[in-house]
């Protein structure tokens, strides 16, 4: 196991604590798990779309407003994500244990550890969608959530799963980014609404304001 | 292959293609006939769904092997006519919509999920699903208002996607994997109270009623990635929808009943008992539309669709209690116990009101239909099952 591969969930936990700004390293983070793995055309693919599912977000949100609601709960959730990083890696133990048989074939195909932390990402996303209110943050969660099934379909070589995981990425960007759109106030409303306020007319040096 | 062979085989791709069909139909003519074309597509989407039913894709190889064309059993074949029979009942029960995307929506929605339970791979199922989601949520979140509710909608059975997806890289029969497959099954179904968004409105309708029928149908082939845990978690989510539907009370939170026949199907899941799942099936499909409320239709009745749900005799959802409980006392007595008493709980507050405990006819025709087709269903369903078709 790689050691970007156990980068990429700790880079989802800070994302689920500091926002929507660490998302990129987190898509090349898993760009750069998949890619260490072995590098044929699948993978190269999936690494690009990880990227892009990443990037996008950031630089759609730069066109927004920032949401009004203010999320209080991020440690608690960020506790609760790590929590089940933790009882996932017991329960990975306890199959060992306990089935042996079944597990070590899966390990065979996929790899104990790159399959654990592709699970762990997927799972601290949705509980950063369960968790918070705000909607940016929600879909910060779905797509932490679409990096770890990324992963883990790359990782279990099953050429379907890959092809779900890029639909729901897909879908997850698309459908949130338009939800977005219809709800959060575009930043150039903002700078209009100072430029009334100030009695700015056109040619002003916006950025003086900002100075 | 045989000439018969062939026809049967493009009469099930055709009763797949058909919603499709005309979902392109009902949205290219005018607002003013398309409620008329809408009923035709649907009652010819039935007429081939039934004929689907009757004349099944397999064939015999000469080792004497069934070949099947597509994914497809009696229950499967079923649950498909059960759906189109929910698209006719939906397009009857609204009014024309001026929308075309919102009108096309159910034609839409019960195509996928038709093609949904037919796929090879279960897994490409979901992604179907998940095509079928993010159109829906498209449709409404695109219009003014509608976009917070869409959000809920898809996040709420997208985190059911994401279990269901982690559940299928699993190892086969784990304790993990059954338990993260039925939670995410759960979730996806919108079963209250784990998947059910914040709000909504009636022609959620639209998208939810195909979504839910078609995951409790591909819960049923997904049986064999989740083993014993699966089974077990399916059973004890229901019965805590139930024990949660017969507390709360469903008068004051109709929401709870919506989902009571969907609780049921998915113990009945657990338990291995199809056919009941089916039974309780066709009360969710029939029955929980009419319990919407939009304003528009205060003066209609509802009870015949609260007693439908709320497993009333003589209605499909009353024998698949019986089935039911024929069956889940051989798997457990206590889980039987406590079924006995939450539906005992849930149908003491249908009888409350003093009016009969039996069939009440209601005035509308998509009622009128909807309570043939149950009592059709309550006969039909046993008398099947008597002649081996299940």
């Amino acid at each position: 196991m790689s050691l970007v591969a156990i980068l990429v969930p700790l880079l989802a936990l800070v994302a689920v604590v500091r926002g929507v700004w660490v998302l990129p390293l987190l898509g090349i983070a898993n760009a750069g798990a998949l890619l260490l793995g072995g590098q044929d055309r699948l993978r190269e693919s999936v690494a690009v779309l990880a990227v892009c599912f990443t990037v996008a977000p950031v630089v759609f949100l730069s066109r927004y407003q920032s949401e009004t609601h203010y999320e209080r709960s991020r440690f608690s959730v960020a506790f609760l994500a790590l929590s089940f990083m933790i009882l996932l890696v017991l329960a990975r133990v306890q199959m060992d244990v306990q089935i042996g048989v079944p597990l070590a074939a899966q390990v065979r195909v996929i790899g104990a550890g790159v399959f654990l932390s592709g699970v762990c990402t997927l799972v601290i996303g949705l509980v950063a969608v369960v968790g918070y209110r705000g909607m940016v943050w929600q879909w910060l969660g779905l797509q932490i959530s679409v990096q770890g099934a990324l992963f883990l379909a790359v990782a279990a070589q099953k050429n379907v799963l890959v092809g779900v995981a890029v639909l729901v990425g897909s879908v997850v960007l698309f459908q949130g980014g338009l939800c977005l759109h219809r709800i959060l106030p575009s930043a150039s409303a903002l700078i209009g609404g100072y430029r009334e306020s100030y009695g700015w007319q056109n040619g002003d040096d916006e950025n003086a304001y900002y100075g | 292959m045989s000439i018969s062979t062939q026809i049967t085989i493009f009469l099930g791709a055709l009763a797949l293609v058909w919603p499709f069909i005309g979902a392109l139909l009902v949205a290219v003519v005018s607002v003013d006939r398309s409620r008329l074309w809408a009923l035709w597509v649907a009652v010819f989407g039935c007429f081939l769904t039934c004929l689907a039913f009757m004349c099944p894709t397999s064939e015999r190889s000469v080792s004497g092997n069934i070949i099947a064309m597509w994914q497809d059993d009696s229950v499967q074949r079923a649950g498909r006519v059960l759906l189109s029979f929910g698209l006719l009942l939906t397009v009857l029960e609204n009014l024309p919509l001026l929308n075309r995307g919102i009108r096309s929506l159910p034609h839409v929605s019960t195509a996928l999920s038709g093609v949904a339970c037919v796929a090879q791979d279960p897994v490409m199922g979901v992604g179907i699903l998940v095509i079928e989601l993010a159109w829906g949520v498209g449709v409404f979140a695109w219009r003014a208002g509608q976009a917070l509710a869409g959000w809920n909608l898809m996040r709420t059975r997208l985190v059911g996607v994401f279990l269901v997806f982690c559940s299928l890289t699993l190892p086969k029969g784990t304790f993990v994997t059954g338990l993260t497959l039925a939670c995410g099954v759960v979730a996806l179904a919108g079963l209250a109270p784990f998947g059910r968004s914040e709000s909504e409105e009636k022609k959620q309708m639209f998208l939810l009623l195909p979504l839910a029928t078609a995951t409790l149908l591909l819960a049923m082939r997904l049986r064999v990635f989740g083993g014993e845990a699966f089974s077990l978690t399916l059973v004890t989510a229901g019965i805590i929808s139930v024990g949660i539907t017969s507390c709360v009370g469903w008068r004051t939170e109709p929401h709870l009943l919506r989902t009571f026949p969907l609780a049921l199907g998915f113990i009945a899941v657990g338990v291995q008992a199809d056919v009941a799942a089916l039974l309780f099936l066709s009360g969710w499909c029939c029955a929980s539309g009419a319990l919407f409320d939009d304003g528009r239709d205060q003066g209609h009745d509802r009870e015949w669709a609260v007693r439908a749900l709320a497993c009333f005799p003589p209605n499909a959802p009353f024998v698949g209690c019986l089935l039911l409980l024929s069956i889940v006392p051989d798997w457990s007595w206590s889980i039987a116990t406590l079924i006995v008493v939450g539906l005992l709980l849930v149908v003491m507050q249908g009888v409350s009101d003093q009016k009969s405990i039996l069939l009440t006819w209601p005035e509308e025709a998509a009622g009128k239909l909807a309570c043939f087709l149950l009592m059709a269903m309550s006969f039909l369903v046993p008398l099947a099952m008597m002649l081996g078709a299940f």
